[in-house]
């Protein structure tokens, strides 16, 4: 919302310069998110008449024009523009202006001198959305009759600033510069201005109104003008206009767009002789009605829109746009106003729907007050006269059916203060009151509080709560700390739990990373998975495809982040991350799983120590690592083969207590070859559901007597793994064994084909007493018998 | 000197040493002298080792000395016993002394030759990080934990009626308009706030006091440029109880920004509006960059705006069960991605996202 400085001054009695403005608007709530000199863009330009033109003789694109700027001598300026004529007022930089794009200098073109530029609307900075199509082709054309000489800031009115605030959705009524204008009596001690106003009987025939949807339109208000002379605005009026952004069309169409800006209430002006059967009816479309709006597109209707008809036809969307049908134009005689009040919602979505937004429909989608209807149509109507655009009808209809309630709110200076903090004393609170001109009354101990009516967001005794504050001053409240009873809400170890990984990863040297919740469903097939995005985590209205499924794995975020690192030449890549999952359910809501997912590159690489990289193993140490870390977890790996996401000879689901609670391994090549990775890569994924809280650990006694080591080499079929082999070794031992080290694996020619050999160094300890060699011996051969007969198992 | 000693023990009269030991000990002095000179003089542990068995060897020197032991009176043995020991400690002492000093030089030149390069990397030290993200989250949930609060979560896909409805944002109401929502369908969205965490605590603790918590998250809006994301992180701030206030409100807000930014930073409430929370404030943090001076990066007001807050609206608490005329409360919700941009100058916010290992490992 642009509110212009000098528009908003004409209000009240005293001064402030935009910065003092934009101090008071801030600390009561109305952010000004710009602040804008509108007389900066240019200086030096000033209104001239081209007295004669003429071809220039070396150059078939320019001419020579002779102009007078109010002076005993007309300037001769060079021109290439086409849209000249003799008599035209134009603007003229003079030698040594500024305007947009540069410095004019005295030139010479072609070999003749120029003494300054005429100027096209852009180069004086005015913004193309302000001008007609007339004046956007070539120089700038200036209204005939303007005094000679004149600066042209002044002629625009450009010594001004404008303010555009961001208005919260609770202050629609500030899209009404006079209502900022109460605002800042609020702060300072000016009086305000009643505005001027053209007031009327209430016709008691000539025009039915009948409101067929009291619930969409509370109040129609409606006035008559007769013998209208449609004409451009004076230049005062126009200028406001420009300065807010609004480009002036008319005497007509600009006092509605004036009264829009200084009260908040859009209006429509009809031709009153296009319209039929001397009724005004307001009622909803028929669906897949028809019907031409002003800006000549036809549109199909929806049965909820809601129209304004006459007697006999459709006229108008009402608060949306106007219709073709009834627009006014130049030879308009007699124009019917309309100011009503149309339900917020039905406009927002009417509007939506047909991609129509304006500052009309934007400010009834923000709700207004029913009240406003009249007072604007009056102000309008002293307007019509102002500008000598009409002769005002004596009388105005209308039908008014849901009324306006002012809520009367009882409130105490006791809970005010409780609330606040504060110790805000009564007669301040009926001061501010005062100046928000609120109503109050005092009963007892009660303060009765009846808002004012363009306040239609104070309805209960919280809103005068806020309206003190907001008045007394935020920078008044005093900062102090609650006192209170101890809080008894218990942590969930979830997000203990969270921490905890993230800290320990970290200090594994690996780094964390966050991606997007929503991914690509391709991401799915790229990344070997079976199924391509549930369409139950599918989002109805995403940025772009790439964006629109709800991820039910991390791995295609993180490969991706992955592969955008390599391609940055980043070969040491250790990267982690902990979030949610989804999965689609029958239920309302998805279900949300935390879920861990660790990325290593392979980076082999030579250090000054020697050779390292990482394998399957080094990603396997740090999931022992962590899982040891946060629980008491016993994890179980099991082959994997069946998978395309991971490389089936090399992966492997993790399993805990009988469930699968993730996987690891090498990332199948295909995969890596999706993201252009050219080297190994591991992965794992951890399901982190099945953490909970590990129990407190109890203390064993340490062993009172020696352990004693032996190693074990054994040749063994080749695929036969280790769980198995340590399985027999952990059976056969009698409980004796209480630790087991493999230090070599070897296969090759010199053992055979298909075969293994494994060196073991077995620790065997007795908890009761020393071992001898005897009773090592006993147990060792045992193992190794076992070995024998269940594993085939040989001795080397 | 052996000539001597043996004529000075041959003309020695019964228990006469006493009387005559000084004699004996200047002849003996010389030798001594001799001796510790003849030490002193040796360079390798092998020449100490010669001069060790020409004093202390079988033939050497102090045997022939302990013979006289034998020949003297029982009177006169302990007075040549002092003699003969005060005479070998001083020699063997010395030689012990320049023994041991040469072993001490012989390790430390074995030690010295092991020297090695103390200014290589360390082995195998890759150096791992969390997210700047997490690190502010981290921070924010100690200094609320530290007071008493709890943390808790919340849906990342939350019903309208969590996400809006009970955070008094009925259909159709303009403030709809202030966040571009993600639907999943009619009824549910992307949780464009963490706020519906305060319907949810609400609900599961009502009618019990009080409710302190602090729920980190992320939520989703339809917004993607330099200074949006369509996914980024808030974390979500709510105390009810019997007679918290305004004041408290901004007294605990005072205490999160010094204790993030500073004890020198100043905050400024500004009246705003959220449909639940009233009165509700903005609040902006003094500008560390210039001091309030006007720059750049507070866009030359001072200040830099870094959350939403206010007191939870009479309708919320109503909702969740809680009498407003009994029980208030405040809450407040803030950008983790503008703290973490404020905090450690980061100037786009895309790079939060982008997940560069160069700028992540800057954290």
């Amino acid at each position: 919302m642009k509110v212009s400085l000098n528009w908003l001054k004409q209000y009240f009695d005293g001064n402030l310069d935009g910065s003092e403005i934009e101090i008071i608007l801030t600390k009561l709530g109305l952010e000004v998110e710009n602040r804008e000199k509108l007389d900066e863009s240019f200086s030096n330009v000033v209104v001239g008449k081209i007295d004669s033109l003429e071809k220039h003789p070396d150059a078939d694109k320019l001419q020579i024009c002779m102009i007078n700027v109010g002076k005993s001598e007309n300037l001769q300026i060079i021109t290439g523009a086409q849209n000249v004529y003799v008599g035209m007022y134009v603007p003229v930089a003079l030698v040594g202006s500024k305007v947009v794009g540069g410095s004019i200098l005295e030139s010479k073109l072609r070999g003749l001198p120029s003494y300054g530029m005429l100027c096209s609307g852009t180069e004086l900075g005015i913004d193309a959305s302000l001008l007609s199509d007339k004046e956007k082709e070539g120089i700038l054309p200036l209204s005939e009759g303007l005094e000679l000489g004149k600066d042209l800031l002044d002629v625009f009115s450009l010594h001004d600033e404008v303010l555009d605030l961001g208005l919260t959705p609770n202050r629609a009524d500030c899209y009404g510069i006079y209502n900022v204008a109460k605002e800042i009596i609020l702060k300072k001690d000016f009086v305000l201005k009643e505005l001027e106003t053209l007031k009327g009987d209430l016709a008691e025939d000539g025009l039915e109104i009948i409101i067929n949807n009291e619930d969409l339109c509370h109040r129609y208000v409606a006035r008559k003008i007769k013998n209208v002379k449609i004409e451009p605005s004076p230049l005062w009026f126009a200028n406001l206009l420009r300065n807010v952004g609004v480009r002036p069309i008319n005497n007509i169409v600009d006092i509605t767009n004036y009264v829009m800006f200084e009260l908040g209430q859009p209006m429509h002006a009809f031709d009153y002789d296009k319209l039929e059967g001397g009724k005004i009816i307001v009622d909803i479309a028929n669906d897949g009605e028809l019907f031409t709006t002003l800006d000549g597109k036809e549109r199909k209707l929806e049965k909820d829109m809601l129209l304004i008809k006459d007697g006999v036809k459709s006229v108008a969307l009402a608060g949306v746009m106007g219709g073709f049908n009834s627009e006014v134009d130049e030879n308009t005689k007699n124009i019917l106003f309309e100011s009503a009040n149309f339900n917020s919602a039905s406009i927002r979505r009417t509007s939506r729907k047909l991609g129509l937004r304006s500052e009309a429909s934007g400010r009834f989608e923000r709700g207004l007050s029913e009240d406003i209807a009249l007072k604007a149509m009056n102000r309008a109507m002293f307007l019509v006269e102002l500008l000598g655009a009409g002769q005002v009808e004596k009388s105005y209809f209308e039908s008014y059916p849901v009324k306006q309630v002012i809520p009367t709110i009882t409130s105490t200076v006791k809970r005010v203060n409780a609330i606040l903090g504060m110790n805000i004393k009564s007669e301040e609170i009926i001061d501010i009151y005062n100046k928000l001109n609120f109503k109050v009354e005092v009963e007892d101990n009660n303060l009765l509080v009846t808002p004012s009516p363009h306040r239609i967001d104070v309805k209960t005794e919280i809103d005068l709560v806020e309206e003190v504050v907001r008045v007394y001053g935020y920078e008044n409240i005093p900062a102090t700390l609650p006192i209170g009873s101890t809080n008894t809400i218990k942590v969930e170890y979830k997000v203990k739990l969270i921490d905890q990984i993230k800290s320990y990863l970290a200090d594994y040297g690996l780094n964390e990373i966050v991606s997007y919740s929503f991914i690509d469903k391709l991401s799915y097939g790229k990344c070997g998975y079976s199924f391509a995005g549930d369409e139950r985590l599918k989002v109805m209205n995403p940025l772009s495809e790439n964006q629109s499924y709800m991820r039910e794995k991390l791995l295609p975020g993180i490969i991706e982040i992955a592969s955008r690192n390599y391609k940055r030449q980043r070969r040491n890549i250790g990267i982690f991350e902990v979030g949610r999952v989804f999965k689609g359910t029958d239920d309302k809501l998805p279900e949300e799983n935390l879920q861990l997912g660790i990325f290593l590159l392979e980076n082999e690489v030579k250090e000054w120590y020697g050779k390292t990289k990482n394998d399957f193993y080094t990603l396997k140490g740090l999931l022992e690592k962590l899982v040891s870390d946060i629980s008491n977890k016993k994890l179980v790996f099991e082959k994997l083969t069946d998978m395309k996401t991971l490389h089936p000879g090399r992966s492997a689901s993790i399993i805990s207590n009988k469930e699968i609670i993730g996987h690891i391994g090498e990332i199948h090549p295909n995969v890596l070859g999706e993201y252009d990775i050219k080297e190994k890569g591991f992965y794992l994924e951890l399901d982190l559901k099945s953490f909970v809280e590990p129990m407190t650990k109890q203390y064993s006694s340490l062993p009172k007597y020696p352990s004693i080591e032996r190693d074990l080499a054994v040749i063994l079929p080749k695929d036969l793994n280790y769980a198995k082999i340590y399985d027999v070794i952990s059976k056969s031992s009698n409980n004796m064994v209480v630790g087991c080290r493999i230090f070599d694996i070897f296969e090759g020619p010199q053992i055979g084909a298909d075969v293994k050999s494994v060196a073991f160094s077995l620790i065997y300890q007795n908890p009761e007493k020393t071992m001898t060699d005897d009773e090592v011996s006993e147990i060792h051969n045992n193992i190794v018998n076992e070995l024998v007969d269940n594993l085939g198992a040989r001795l080397r | 000197m052996l000539q001597k000693i043996k004529l000075f023990f041959e003309e020695l009269e019964v228990d006469s040493l006493e009387s005559k030991s000084d004699i004996l000990e200047n002849i003996l002095l010389v030798t001594k002298e001799e001796g510790l000179s003849e030490i002193n003089g040796g360079q390798t542990v092998d020449e100490l080792k010669i001069i060790q068995t020409k004093y202390f060897g079988k033939k050497g020197l102090l045997p022939d000395l302990m013979k006289y032991m034998g020949k003297v009176s029982n009177k006169d043995k302990p007075i040549l016993g002092k003699i003969i020991h005060d005479f070998k400690t001083t020699l063997e002492n010395k030689l012990n002394e320049r023994l041991i000093s040469f072993k001490n030089a012989e390790n430390q030149a074995k030690l010295e030759a092991e020297t090695i390069d103390v200014t290589l990397p360390g082995t195998n030290s890759s150096i791992g990080h969390k997210h700047p993200l997490t690190l502010i989250e981290e921070e924010i949930k100690n200094i609320f934990t530290n007071i008493g609060f709890t943390v808790v979560e919340g849906y990342e896909i939350e019903e309208d009626y969590y996400n809006f409805e009970r955070l008094n944002i009925p259909k159709d109401h303009p403030a709809r308009e202030m966040q571009d929502t993600f639907y999943l369908n009619e009824d549910v969205v992307l949780r464009t706030h963490t706020s519906p965490v305060q319907a949810r605590i609400m609900d599961k603790m009502c009618p019990q006091l009080p409710v302190k918590i602090i729920a980190p998250g992320k939520v989703f809006r339809r917004d993607d440029d330099s200074t949006h994301s369509p996914m980024f992180h808030q974390i979500e701030g709510l105390m009810v109880d019997k007679n918290i206030t305004f004041a408290d409100l901004k007294g605990i807000l005072l205490h999160l920004v010094k204790s993030i930014f500073g004890e020198e930073r100043k905050i400024r409430l500004r009246p705003s509006y959220f449909p639940f929370t009233e009165p509700s404030a903005e609040v902006d943090v003094s500008c560390g960059n210039c001091n309030q001076e006007g720059c750049r990066v507070c866009g030359y007001t001072g200040w830099l705006e870094i959350l939403g807050s206010g007191m939870v609206h009479p309708s919320v608490l109503e909702m969740a069960g809680y009498d407003p005329n009994e029980v208030s409360g405040f809450a407040f919700g803030l950008g983790i991605e503008r703290v973490a941009m404020l905090k450690y100058g980061i100037d786009d916010m895309r790079l939060l996202f982008d997940n560069d290992l160069r700028f992540l490992e800057q954290f």
